[in-house]
This record gives C-alpha cells, sequence and structure tokens, in this order.
C-alpha cells in the first residue's frame, strides 16, 4: 500500500514537470498576459532618456549593467542583491515609448506582476512620467 | 515513511509557494548608496571620460567585456585568488590529517559597470558598481554580494580623476 503510494505520488510529481518544449518556450503562459505585466508606455519620445533612466533605476535597485544597445534598445542586468537577471527593451511607438521588463531568478521566471509594478514605479519616479498600461 | 511523504509534499509546496512580489522596492538605502557610487566630472566630452575609464580598468587587470558609447556604460570583470596560498595548503593538510577533503574560498569573480551621463551641458556623471561572486576550491558559488564599502568607491574615483589626467595627455 505504501507502495502504492509513494508511485502514485512520484508520477503525479513527474506529471507536474513541463516537457522540454514547454520549458523551452513558455508555451504554458499566455503571451498577451505576460506581455501586459511586463510592458508600460511612456509618454515621451526621448529614447535615450528613457534608456538612461532604466540604467539608473537598475542600478538604484542592485543591478550591475552587463549590456547595453542603443541600437535594439536592450539594458540587461544581474542584481547581487537578490540574485536576479533582468533585460528591459525599449521601442518607440508613435509619441511614446514601450519598456518592457523581464526577470529571472535562478531557474524560475519571475512572474508575479506586482514585482514589475515595483520596477516600473521606481522607472516613473526616475523619469517623472506615468506609466502608462498598454493593452 | 510517512515522515517523508510529509517532508516531500512540503517541499513541493514550499516550493510552489515561493513570491517574489516584493521585489524591486528600492530600499533605505539606496540614495546614500547612489552618492557613494556618484562623481560629477567637469566636462562635457563623454569618449574622453570613458577612454579614461576603459584605461583605468585595464591598469586594474580587469576584461572589459561590454561597452556603449551612446549610453555611456562600461562593464568589465575579473577573476582572482581568494585567500594565501599557505593559507589553503594548511587547510588541505589538516583536513588530509583528519581524513578529509578540505573545502576553502578559492577564488572571486569581480564585476563592475561604469555608467556615463551627461546631466546638464557642462557636466557628466558617472555612476560606478562593484560585485563579486566567490567560489570554493570544489567550483561551488559561496557568496554573491554587491559591493557597497565606501572607501573602495573613493578610492576608485581617485584613480578616475588621475586617469582622466594621464589620458588627456597620453601617458
Amino acid at each position: 500500500m505504501k507502495k502504492f503510494f509513494l508511485v502514485c505520488l512520484g508520477a503525479c510529481l513527474l506529471a507536474a514537470c513541463a516537457t522540454t518544449n514547454q520549458t523551452a518556450l513558455e508555451s504554458k503562459t499566455s503571451q498577451v498576459a505576460t506581455r501586459n505585466y511586463q510592458t508600460r508606455s511612456f509618454d515621451t519620445t526621448d529614447k535615450l532618456n528613457v534608456m538612461n533612466n532604466i540604467v539608473a533605476t537598475m542600478q538604484d535597485l542592485g543591478f550591475v549593467i552587463e549590456k547595453a544597445d542603443k541600437d535594439l534598445g536592450t539594458i540587461s542586468g544581474f542584481s547581487f542583491t537578490n540574485q536576479t537577471n533582468m533585460t528591459v527593451s525599449v521601442r518607440e511607438k508613435g509619441k511614446s515609448i514601450l519598456v518592457r521588463a523581464n526577470a529571472s531568478k535562478g531557474t524560475r521566471s519571475i512572474t508575479e506582476p506586482q514585482a514589475y509594478q515595483n520596477f516600473f514605479n521606481a522607472l516613473s519616479q526616475s523619469l517623472f512620467l506615468t506609466a502608462n498600461e498598454v493593452l | 515513511m510517512k515522515k517523508l511523504i510529509c517532508i516531500l509534499l512540503m517541499g513541493g509546496v514550499l516550493s510552489a509557494c515561493t513570491s517574489y512580489k516584493n521585489l524591486y522596492i528600492p530600499d533605505a538605502d539606496y540614495l546614500s548608496r547612489r552618492n557613494i557610487e556618484t562623481r560629477v566630472f567637469n566636462t562635457t566630452n563623454t569618449k574622453e571620460l570613458l577612454v579614461a575609464s576603459a584605461q583605468l580598468l585595464q591598469d586594474m587587470g580587469y576584461t572589459i567585456t561590454e561597452s556603449d558609447m551612446e549610453i555611456g556604460v562600461i562593464t568589465a570583470s575579473k577573476l582572482r585568488e581568494k585567500g594565501t596560498v599557505a593559507g589553503k595548503t594548511v587547510l588541505t593538510v589538516l583536513a588530509a590529517l583528519n581524513g578529509q577533503k578540505a573545502v576553502y574560498e578559492d577564488k572571486q569573480k569581480f564585476f563592475v559597470s561604469i555608467v556615463n551621463t551627461k546631466t546638464n551641458d557642462k557636466q557628466i556623471k558617472t555612476r560606478v558598481t562593484f560585485a563579486r561572486i566567490v567560489y570554493d576550491n570544489l567550483g561551488n558559488v559561496v557568496q554573491i554580494e554587491k559591493l557597497d564599502d565606501t572607501k573602495l568607491y573613493t578610492e576608485f574615483f581617485d584613480k578616475l580623476s588621475q586617469s582622466v589626467f594621464l589620458t588627456a595627455n597620453n601617458i
């Protein structure tokens, strides 16, 4: 009986594991929902200023900047205070700029919308601009 | 057996419950840290400051890993020994006498990023951040930390001022 229970438990735990493809493509999560909480729009056209403020905000939050590319509009860093990786991308859209952040800690994506909201709050204060939801 | 099942279940439940919703909230010290990590230079020549920064990083034995002139970023890293060879030897011998394998802090990798931002038409703000990862002799990560010692940053900026002068004079 105990063995049977253990086999069942093991099977359940294994079944909960995602396949390689699911893990590689994060296909268990909705793209739209993810973009929704990871993206904010700022009413400005000054891309360089936005990127400079993203760098400053990340530094305030304990990140060491690892990569920055003005043309591609991406900034990546690693936080030595909470051991998370973050990439922030910046895109121009009409008279506003879209900022998208995605972060992970170890083997796990940060999927808590509140964490991103905290980041955008800090960025808004640095930019003196309101972060508008996109979707 | 019941204990084992309980531990397995608890482990599963706990791993599913880890929440990071409190990430990315600036802590109480971020403004003082910003001051420690930042200096303002009376120049408008970002390129000159970046070149002087790169020269200084080379002075300090770093390998430059990334740079972007427009954003004014340079990042670099270096691997160094942690502790003395004599100390490690003593630990190894002591452990061997006890029939064990010695485990000690062996190497440390330093990371640095320098960001130069024009604040107005007359000045450029330079902010530097240092961090390191410490590894033991088995290759395991022992410590991950951002370096916040004020003296480290004061000395760095003294060296940077010197580097700006030396580089401007092609030394």
